[in-house]
């Protein structure tokens, strides 16, 4: 599952971010694997989600988010 | 903790002399207040080796004791993602051409957000030189609940560490403890070696620190989340942009440009009262008409430039921006652009120089790219006297939509729509042909909302004036020259020729027929030769081929309304601008690019300029 499908209102762990582009700038945005996300708000039918990351908000691109594999909290 | 003044060594290694730091790199990330410690380290002791966005140019500057301090951009990591990063990791390693080899490292980062820096800060600390954590925004970790512990930083990361606020100036003591080797630096440990396999940034957490009870995370500010619910709003987010960006407009149209004119026709009067005492006729042209007179109209907009970087400084420093980047994205995306090219366009409304040297944030290099290309065509302050003389003298001052608004305003909006939509237009294009490639990345970070520090925003205002200034003292001053004698070459028993018989009425001829299908004159031409060095010039040129006429009146009766909106368009859309030229060769490091966007910039103008010229003609204007 990737960051892109989660839904509003719902919280997950990060697994890893995918190698490619974006890859270390997501890094330093906070998306390590272990980091909690929410997604706290979506933009324009999800093309643009605002997750919050340990905490802190991010804005991302649907396309950027699905880079970054996650498990939800429910499944822990 | 009110002062949040600590500074913890561990492991005594033997103390460097005082002094022997000379050359003193500062690092961290974007947005952790590097710049305001900077600015508070060397106070006006500075060297902007160029024009400089807000971090991103790299400068340099003297501390009080005489060690120079160089400003690196800010990095997320030492992997080369960006330019900016290249830059910053080539110093680091004493392998960018020009930078001195590093002594010491002063590493800012930001403590409301500590573990997100922990990769950054064991890179840096693996690059093997004295190096000293600063934690910044430390008063703001613990007024949001925040706790940390430099004693146990320090001894976890093995470095000196230094809690401090660049803002309000605290722990500026232990810095310069730091640097003149008062403190012992402490043993480097190799905690990861540099360039190895190790996913930079994501190898590393803070559990242990968290764990052990060194650090504690604040919370993400009750204001911020508030005010993001309506900035980030579908509906209410887009309209509070469009007001920013509008309300900045509204204070550089109805206050900073009617200063600017207050201010040319004041400083104009000065010189024509000056040169009274001036007894050589010749000598009294030269310097009135030749230098002074063009100097005076052009520091006649340095209001409206620095009213433009003003708001776009408060924006920014504020935390308003990464939200309009957010809101912005979504218009960019439809052009392949994505939202980080926001700030670059909206600085490019003051002048596309900076603007073109801020793409350097932009991480993907095809969107740099398109940003760099396409940013000349947003309306910069210098078209604005043009814009202004040629509405003044040709657009009725009728109102249009049931008296709400002047026809000369929306003559104004015009134009600067059609630049706009040029850009787009032109993004568009180079999406589907020579930038081709996936939808890029857009991800950007959400800071707190901060009030913005009076001394940053001075500072940066500072910054922009002097570049001006120097540009102003130096190419215009030349070219002002130049074009005077050029009109009133060559002389004829010591007495000037008139510009009509003048080397520059000669190249104006040659310059002729290629705008006579535009509609427009020679006198024109001319004007325009002289604004591929400074747009702006085109007023005081023909200022000086009329001679005491109303240039206004002058062009009324000889272009036309016809031709007025040709030169309009053209202006427009015209890549005239030799300062602008040189940046993207710079910044591109090619010929390549800026070549083929003059090229099809003069193109797109001339085309324009010559379908509207022949609709205006057609439609009896």
């Amino acid at each position: 599952m990737h960051l892109a499908e989660l839904k509003h209102g719902e919280k997950a762990t990060v697994l890893g971010v995918a190698q490619g582009e974006a890859y270390c700038h997501l890094c330093a945005l906070g998306l390590n694997a272990g980091a909690e996300v929410e997604v706290v708000r979506t933009l324009s039918r999800r093309t643009v989600l605002i997750v919050r990351v340990d905490g802190f908000d991010i804005a991302l691109r649907g396309e950027t988010a699905s880079t970054v594999k996650i498990r939800m909290e429910s499944a822990l | 903790m009110s002062t949040a003044t600590v500074i913890a060594v561990e492991k005594s290694a033997p103390a460097r002399p005082a002094g022997t730091y000379h050359t003193i790199g500062l690092i961290g990330p974007p947005n952790v207040g590097k710049t305001t410690l900077f600015n508070r380290l060397t106070g006006l002791r500075q060297k902007v080796s160029n024009y400089s966005g807000v971090t991103v140019e790299h400068r340099s500057g003297k501390l009080k004791s005489g060690q120079t301090v160089i400003d690196l951009p800010g990095v997320w990591s030492l992997t080369p993602e960006s330019e900016d990063q290249k830059i910053a990791v080539n110093v680091l390693h004493g392998a960018q051409p020009g930078v001195p080899k590093l002594d010491a490292v002063l590493l800012v980062v930001d403590g409301t957000a500590l573990h997100r820096y922990m990769g950054l800060i064991h890179e840096v600390l693996a690059c093997g030189l004295p190096t000293m954590v600063l934690i910044n925004m430390a008063d703001e970790l613990v007024a949001r609940n925040g706790y940390i512990d430099p004693l146990a930083v320090a001894r976890e990361l093995g470095s000196p560490t230094a809690l401090i606020s660049a803002s309000r100036g605290t722990g500026m003591e232990a810095i310069s403890h730091f640097l003149n080797g008062e403190h012992a630096a402490a043993q480097i440990l190799p905690v990861l070696q540099a360039g190895g396999n190790a996913a930079p940034g994501c190898a590393t957490d803070c559990n242990t620190l968290t764990r052990s009870g060194a650090y504690r995370r604040p919370h993400h500010s009750k204001f911020t989340r508030a005010f993001d619910r309506w900035a980030l709003h579908p509906v209410v987010g887009p309209l509070m942009c469009i007001f920013f960006i509008a309300a900045a407009f509204q204070i550089m149209f109805r206050l900073a440009y009617p200063a600017g004119q207050w201010l040319s026709t004041w400083l104009g009067n000065i010189g024509i009262a000056a040169g009274e005492h001036i007894p050589d006729a010749i000598l009294r042209a030269i310097i009135v008409d030749g230098i002074w007179n063009g100097i005076a109209s052009i520091l006649g907009f340095l209001p409206t430039i620095l009213c433009m970087f003003l708001v776009i400084t408060l924006l920014e420093d504020s935390g308003y921006m990464a939200r309009a980047a957010v809101i912005a994205d979504r218009t960019m995306g439809h052009v392949g652009l994505n939202g980080r090219s926001f700030l670059p366009l909206l600085s490019a409304y003051a002048c596309a120089v900076p603007a073109i040297m801020a793409t350097r944030a932009i991480p993907s290099k095809r969107d740099r790219l398109a940003t760099i290309l396409i940013a000349p065509f947003m309306t910069c302050s210098a078209r604005l006297p043009v814009y202004a003389l040629l509405i003044a003298a040709f657009i009725p001052q009728r109102k249009v939509l049931g008296n709400l608004l002047g026809l000369q305003a929306v003559t104004l909006m015009l134009l600067y729509a059609v630049g706009l939509l040029a850009a787009l237009f032109t993004a568009k294009l180079l999406h589907s042909s020579v930038l081709k490639g996936r939808a890029s990345m857009f991800a950007i970070e959400l800071p707190n909302y901060r009030m913005p520090r009076l001394r940053t925003v001075a500072l940066a205002i500072y910054d922009r004036s002097m570049v001006f200034l120097k540009q102003v003292g130096t190419v215009i001053l030349v070219l002002n020259l130049a074009i005077w004698f050029l009109s009133h070459m060559p002389f004829h028993n010591g007495q000037p020729s008139d510009v009509g018989a003048s080397y520059l009425a000669r190249l104006g001829d040659v310059i002729q027929p290629l705008l006579h299908p535009l509609g427009l004159n020679r006198n024109v031409g001319i004007s325009l030769l002289g604004a591929f060095v400074a747009r702006e010039s085109v007023v005081s040129t023909l200022a000086t081929l009329y001679g005491q006429v109303n240039v206004g009146d002058a062009l009324r009766a000889e272009i036309g309304l016809a031709g007025a909106i040709a030169l309009l368009v053209f202006f427009a859309l015209a890549m005239q601008c030799t300062a602008t030229l040189a940046v993207v060769r710079r910044e591109t490091n090619s010929w390549k690019w800026p070549l083929l966007q003059f090229a099809y910039m003069t193109i797109l103008a001339y085309g324009a300029s010559f379908a509207t010229y022949r609709i205006a003609l057609a439609m009896h204007l």
